[in-house]
């Protein structure tokens, strides 16, 4: 039962290509755009680069939660889960199948233009972690952002969930410095990785008990 | 044996009063229509008793953790995905016993097309296809009769008092008698 409402999520998104192929391709597009706007011969450092890339992350995964849970809220499908007493579960794994249709495709596009930068080895792969984990960390803000204004457009919930993710993107600068300065940035990473449990953990419930509210 | 048990429910929104001292039992293997004016609460009373609304006065005591299988106002399709996709989806194999449902409903020869370009009543027949599937010894359903042809309604009909006639629990709101002995809950305004 576990492993078919996995499957069902995938299968339901994959179904609506437009929702994942569609901010993989913005954010194809933004990355080639970017360089273009700066002159060529000017040493800009990575931070700089990096930051980009985590905001405009942030931007399109925004863009690809947008309808997470709005189509099964319109036509029934989470009436269903809350009777059959599964909600936590789905939210879950709609979280989970989101990360690995845009999230983990991001975070590869995003390694891709940074090897195209000529970066060391280390800082891209680091990266490349980075963006891995943190991807997860913004779908499970942004959905919780999406879950809280289901009935009012996304924009309020989200305008409350960003802010929470400032601490995050200063975490991830932070990280960066580390590895370009030679420092040890396990500490970082660790603290992402602890970050990324804790708010896979309790966001999917605090989900479900706001979609439940919807319903009622 | 008891499914449930309502004392004395009430439910209240911006100061408008839905349902007002409902008390009423329901013991597995009835048939029990709930009944009403259209605005009068069925609804919710409905949801009341799935879990999906809490009552704002009153008790309700469920003596049974048995599966609820509801059909609700929203069809729980997708529009973006075919018919036997959303059978898939619903758990709903596409054997002969489904796919001759599906022709019954003259939905067989719409099979992979996109539910979004079925009517309402099309749609409506293709979401009964998930409650005739259900292994669930309860059903709960909203107007199902609503959008309804009448040989679809005659066969509905038949599924219901079939499934009573198998020891299984029928609460639905309608419009409809049928033909079988039902009890009926009235919702006054």
């Amino acid at each position: 039962m576990t492993n078919r409402l996995l499957f069902v999520e995938a299968y339901k998104l994959f179904k609506r290509s437009r929702a994942w192929i569609g901010p993989v391709l913005v954010f194809l597009l933004i990355v080639i755009a970017f360089p273009l706007t700066l002159d060529i011969n000017s040493s800009n450092p990575p931070e700089v680069y990096l930051s980009f890339i985590w905001i405009s992350t942030l931007v399109v995964v925004m863009l690809g939660t947008e309808l997470i849970f709005s189509d099964d809220f319109e036509d029934g499908t989470l009436e269903q889960h809350i009777i059959s007493n599964k909600l936590v579960e789905v939210v879950f794994y709609k979280i989970l199948v989101h990360w690995i249709l845009i999230g983990i495709p991001l975070a590869f596009v995003a390694f891709l233009f940074i090897l195209s930068l000529n970066f060391s080895y280390e800082l891209s792969i680091i990266a490349l972690i980075s963006l891995v984990i943190s991807n997860l960390i913004f779908i499970n803000f942004l959905s919780l952002g999406n879950s809280l204004s289901l009935k009012k457009g996304s924009i309020l919930g989200l305008l409350i969930t960003i802010p929470f993710l400032i601490p995050l993107l200063i975490l991830l600068g932070k990280m960066t410095s580390a590895v370009i300065l030679g420092l040890n940035f396990l500490g970082y990473l660790s603290l992402l990785v602890g970050v990324m449990l804790i708010v896979s953990c309790f966001i999917p419930f605090i989900i479900s008990f706001i979609l439940k509210t919807h319903l009622e | 044996m008891q499914f449930l048990e309502a004392k004395n429910i009430s439910y209240k929104i911006n100061d408008r009063n839905i349902l007002n001292n409902l008390t009423f039992k329901i013991n597995l293997g009835e048939l029990v229509k709930i009944s009403g004016n259209n605005g009068s609460g069925k609804t919710t009373l409905l949801k009341i008793i799935l879990g999906l609304t809490k009552q704002t006065k009153g008790t309700l005591l469920k003596n049974s953790s048995e599966n609820i299988c509801f059909l609700g106002h929203k069809s729980t399709l997708k529009n973006y995905l075919t018919i036997r996709e959303n059978m898939f989806i619903q758990g709903v194999e596409v054997n002969s016993y489904n796919l001759d449902l599906l022709e019954k409903f003259n939905l067989k020869r719409h099979i992979d097309n996109s539910v979004g370009t079925l009517s309402f009543g099309q749609q409506k027949k293709l979401s009964l296809i998930r409650i005739f599937n259900s292994n669930e010894k309860i059903l709960i359903l909203d107007e199902p009769f609503v959008g309804l042809d009448e040989e679809s309604k005659e066969f509905l009909r038949s599924f219901i008092e079939s499934k009573v006639k198998q020891n299984g629990t029928v609460i639905f709101t309608s419009h409809i008698d049928l033909k079988d002995e039902y009890r009926e809950i009235k919702i006054d305004d």
